[in-house]
């Protein structure tokens, strides 16, 4: 049984994004000063160079910017996983996240579907990945 | 055009020939390729003042390749950008001529993925060296390069309804470039292809599925290989055993992601229009087109970004071989066979300015009569993440 890659940490600039994702929380940075929304985390505002960022909870809820069906990958966790839905989401709340599309129908995902976050729980960390709203709904 | 002078044009270019070879480590085939290169530019190792080094052959950028080689630059350029370090090199090398400190720059390339000496740098995230948060953030979902471009693929089909069989066009059209190239007609064999002759859009859709869109054959090879590049003053083009190829403009730009990024834009939309502003010329004045082709899509996407058609209209321009070397309509694209049918060995931007010298030289196997203008356009790192875009437009005639 193979496990999904995680995050290397200490890593400082993502571990508060980390952290939330044991408590289920899908964090965000906005700027203070010009409030910019920033993702991924880090330490200075790339709008207007403030340190001032608050990091922010997602609703998690957002739509398919564009997404590829993977079919071959040479490592091991996600070879054994093919075929796989990878994908940008834009969240509602305006920043853009790389994640996987869970889906029983790999056939049926499309660009500007409506996605929302799901969890795949891990000892350290939790990781966001997304599932259609209709399928969940249904 | 900028006016930098003195002028500097590329004087010296070579090619290592093979493409599965393990005889020949990646700092040796840098190496033999800048004597190589030094002596088509009628020039020796002594001669060098500048190096140009992207670090793919060992640890340190530039030192140890001095250290091989012998050399004592007085000015040494390590940017490593991936595949459009070559043409920030080139641009780099011009700047350095024309501000006097160096008369011989050199740019060398080694990689052997192919054969197994070098292996392939891990995804982001996957190990090496200090995490990022972008890494890590990224790291856990599955994403490898092929899927990186595909994301572009699925975004640019689904804007424009770009179709898998224009993307096929490309490949097609490379794959025909690459029969008339015995160097890269060696390599498909001795990396294996089984089908090294011409392939149509229906050979591409039929081969197997890697990530949707892209097909096997819409991905480049994967091979060993290397080369270098040698840029004069033009004080010294006087005495040139060749004709020189001239460095009339260059522009670089990086892009990433962000939430109101089109990632069917890429770097090229802004240092195109730059380095073709300082050239003094416009796409259609291009005779040959060498742009990066790690994937059908990338190349789809650069030649919309550089101006050779409107944006979302790649598809329409690329069908019935408008860019083939012997047809009217649009300039040759990679006419020696590309990364996708000659040679990828990861950062492929120097042989992008190689067959664009070879084209002003008229010593390309696949010529355009009387070819006068090229453009080099690298992409460098991931098309749909984050990458560096490297335009150099070179010309037969000095500026």
């Amino acid at each position: 049984m193979t496990t999904r890659p995680l995050p290397r940490q200490p890593e400082p600039d993502s571990e508060p994004f980390w952290a939330a994702t044991t408590r289920h929380e899908l964090r965000y940075q906005q700027c203070r000063n010009c409030r910019r929304v920033v993702f991924f985390t880090r330490a200075v505002c790339p709008e207007c160079g403030s340190g001032d960022l608050e990091l922010k909870l997602s609703r998690g809820a957002g739509t398919i910017y564009s997404f590829t069906v993977v079919r071959r990958d040479g490592q091991p966790f996600f070879r054994e996983r093919t075929p796989y839905v990878y994908a940008l989401v834009d969240l509602d709340e305006g920043f853009r996240v790389a994640s996987e599309i869970v889906t029983g129908d790999i056939d049926r995902v499309t660009i500007s579907d409506r996605v929302r976050l799901t969890w795949e729980d891990h000892d350290e960390v939790s990781i966001p990945l997304f599932e259609a709203v209709a399928e969940r709904e249904s | 055009m900028t006016g930098l002078r003195p002028r500097a044009a590329i004087a010296g270019i070579y090619e290592y020939p093979y493409r599965n070879n393990s005889s020949c480590g990646p700092l040796a085939i840098k190496a033999m390729s800048a004597v190589r290169a030094l002596e088509d530019a009628g020039l020796t190792l002594a001669d060098v003042d500048a190096l140009y080094d992207a670090g793919e052959a060992a640890a340190h950028p530039g030192l140890e390749v001095a250290e091989y080689l012998g050399l004592d630059p007085d000015v040494l350029g390590t940017t490593d950008v991936g595949g459009s370090s070559f043409e920030l090199f080139a641009a780099d090398a011009g700047r350095a001529i024309a501000a006097g400190e160096a008369k011989v720059a050199l740019l060398t390339y080694g990689e052997t993925p192919r054969s197994g000496r070098v292996v392939i740098p891990p995804m982001a995230g996957t190990g090496r060296g200090q995490p990022s948060s972008a890494d890590n953030i990224e790291a856990p979902f599955g994403m490898n390069i092929v899927a990186n471009y595909a994301l572009v693929a699925a975004r640019h089909m689904y804007q424009y309804g770009t179709t898998p069989e224009q993307l096929a066009e490309i490949a097609v059209t490379t794959r025909a470039h690459a029969q008339r190239n015995p160097m890269a007609m060696q390599g498909l064999t001795d990396i294996g292809i089984k089908h090294p002759g011409e392939i149509s859009v229906a050979d591409v859709l039929n081969s197997r599925m890697i990530a949707d869109p892209l097909h096997m054959l819409d991905c480049c090879l994967v091979t060993d290989g290397g080369g270098a590049v040698v840029i004069v003053a033009e004080d010294l083009a006087a005495s040139l055993p060749k004709q020189p190829a001239w460095i009339l403009g260059t522009g670089m730009a990086v892009s990433y992601q962000g939430a109101d990024h089109d990632i069917t834009v890429s770097a090229a939309a802004r240092s195109g229009p730059k380095a073709f502003q300082r050239a003094g010329v416009t796409p259609a004045d291009i005779d040959v087109a060498m742009v990066y082709d790690s994937f059908t899509i990338t190349t789809l996407v650069l030649l919309e970004d550089l101006g050779f058609c409107a944006k979302g209209e790649g598809g329409s321009y690329v069908e019935g071989g408008r860019l083939r070397f012997d047809r009217p309509g649009g300039p040759a694209l990679n006419t020696d066979g590309g990364g996708l049918s000659s040679n990828q060995p990861g950062m492929r931007g120097l042989f992008l300015l190689i067959e664009a010298v070879r084209q002003l030289r008229g010593e390309s196997t696949a010529q355009v009569a009387g070819a006068r203008l090229a453009v080099a356009h690298g992409n460098g790192v991931l098309l749909g993440s984050r990458h560096v875009g490297g335009t150099v437009i070179l010309g037969r005639e000095r500026p």
